[in-house]
């Protein structure tokens, strides 16, 4: 009878806890791009997945991407911190992850920084990558730009040792893909040869049109200016239970914008 | 035989899972360690504040007062110490007291900020800015992460079967929990006047 008070009053607290809750759930974490809000184009979600698994696999850091539909009334650091804490990205002995989240309707977004990464990719780079890199290209409509450019200064910044261009496939680092757009022939070509490929093997297909699709290739391909590989010949679906957490901390690092 | 007793109990309870033997002393180090992390933090926005009163200064001289309010609370609230190891609800109060209150003398002066276009376009401004809210990030996870771990801390001492062991073992007092009080609700919004 003694406790019974007390743990009446404390289930009664739980219960309630439970019911005030947000109805913010943590997604799984399928593969390195989780694109639950259907914003970044396929070809950047298989460049990235592919980019983003080779890079864990050569010892880097491990960067993972959300995208949301909707926060359900929480900030963006409070639903950021959910997610770190259930994916526990980067090795528990390391704390070497980092997280790229993107509400869709709130059109915000967060780098969320693990603790063993915080000296190399500092607050104040994670705030210089958001307003500088992705916001511009969000506000354009370019998010899969964004991301892609986003996500590479990201995994540059925490692998300092590795060939990151290389990894992703990128010849030169280039901040902003106009300034090389029609100078380089042999991108011409090789987007030239994305477009033949992409009419004759999915032209066929009705429903979104391929006009959309061709475009963002063109700009993927200008991005990357190189070897088409990267941008076929992977699938989503392959990645089977390659890429869980390891048990990374996190304590609230990063920054935040918007677009 | 009493000794006898409780020493017989506590190899039963050792046997089986989940009595408390374990979780209870476990628990009560989680909650010092979130604690220091908790004091970590604030100490972390602390110093950040020289070399963002140092900027703000090059640019808005006309704003001493504001100023002047932050680098005293500054001084109060690095010199209102917690001890981890005897935490109690007086010295938990004053220490978010003293945080609360330069809590409130930065997010005045983050608003009279807002006049300076110069200030806010300078780059070292928006470092500190960005270092500025990250540190606020922090502190936010980790007191929550404090509040959480003090809760489960309270629910092995209070809640059975676990409690069973605190009383016959261990003897630990509920602790208190961190409240945010009204010093601290502040941070939340400024007013903004015009």
């Amino acid at each position: 009878m003694r406790y019974f008070l007390p743990l009446s009053f404390l289930l009664t607290l739980f219960y309630a806890g439970l019911s005030l809750a947000s109805d913010f759930t943590v997604p799984a974490l399928k593969s390195p791009v989780n694109d639950y809000a259907s914003m970044i184009s396929p070809d950047v979600v298989n460049q990235l997945n592919a980019s983003l698994k080779k890079l864990k696999q050569q010892g880097g850091t491990q960067i993972a991407v959300l995208t949301v539909n909707t926060l359900s009334g929480l900030a963006i650091e409070q639903a950021s911190i959910q997610v770190v804490d259930e994916w526990k990205l980067g090795s528990s002995k390391k704390d070497d992850g980092v997280l790229l989240i993107i509400a869709k309707s709130e059109r915000r977004m967060r780098i969320e920084v693990g603790q063993g990464l915080e000296g190399e990719l500092t607050d104040a780079l994670s705030k210089r990558i958001i307003t500088e890199t992705m916001t511009p290209l969000f506000k354009e409509g370019n998010i899969s730009e964004g991301v892609l450019l986003g996500v590479y200064q990201i995994a540059k910044a925490t692998n300092p040792d590795l060939p990151v261009e290389s990894i992703f496939s990128i010849k030169s680092h280039r901040t902003s893909y106009r300034t090389n757009r029609g100078s380089n022939p042999i991108g011409f070509f090789f987007i030239l040869f994305i477009i033949i490929l992409l009419f004759s093997g999915r032209g066929g297909r009705g429903g979104r049109g391929g006009r959309g699709r061709t475009r963002d290739a063109l700009l993927t391909g200008l991005l990357l200016g190189s070897s088409g590989r990267s941008t076929g010949g992977f699938s989503s679906g392959g990645f089977g239970g390659g890429f869980s957490g390891g048990g990374g901390g996190f304590s609230g690092g990063g920054a935040s914008g918007g677009w | 035989m009493k000794y006898a007793i409780q020493l017989s109990l506590l190899v039963l309870m050792a046997v089986n899972l989940g009595c408390g033997v374990q979780s209870i002393p476990q628990s009560k180090n989680e909650v010092e360690a979130s604690m220091a992390e908790v004091t970590n933090q604030y100490k972390r926005r602390a110093d950040l504040i020289p070399n963002l009163v140092n900027t703000v200064k090059g640019y808005a001289k006309h704003e001493s007062e504001t100023l002047e309010a932050v680098v005293q609370a500054r001084a109060n609230a690095t010199s209102t110490n917690i001890d981890i190891s005897k935490l109690n609800a007086d010295q938990i109060k004053n220490f978010q007291a003293a945080q609360g209150s330069l809590t409130q003398a930065l997010s005045k002066l983050m608003v009279v900020v807002e006049k300076y276009p110069d200030l806010k376009a300078d780059r070292n401004f928006r470092e500190l800015q960005a270092q500025l809210e990250g540190t606020e990030n922090r502190i936010t996870v980790a007191r929550n992460r404090y509040i959480e771990s003090i809760k489960t801390f309270n629910n092995l001492v209070t809640v059975p079967p676990q409690s069973w062991t605190n009383s016959l073992f261990y003897k630990h007092e509920k602790l208190p929990q961190w409240t945010v009080d009204a010093s601290e609700n502040v941070e939340k919004a400024p007013d903004v006047k015009f």
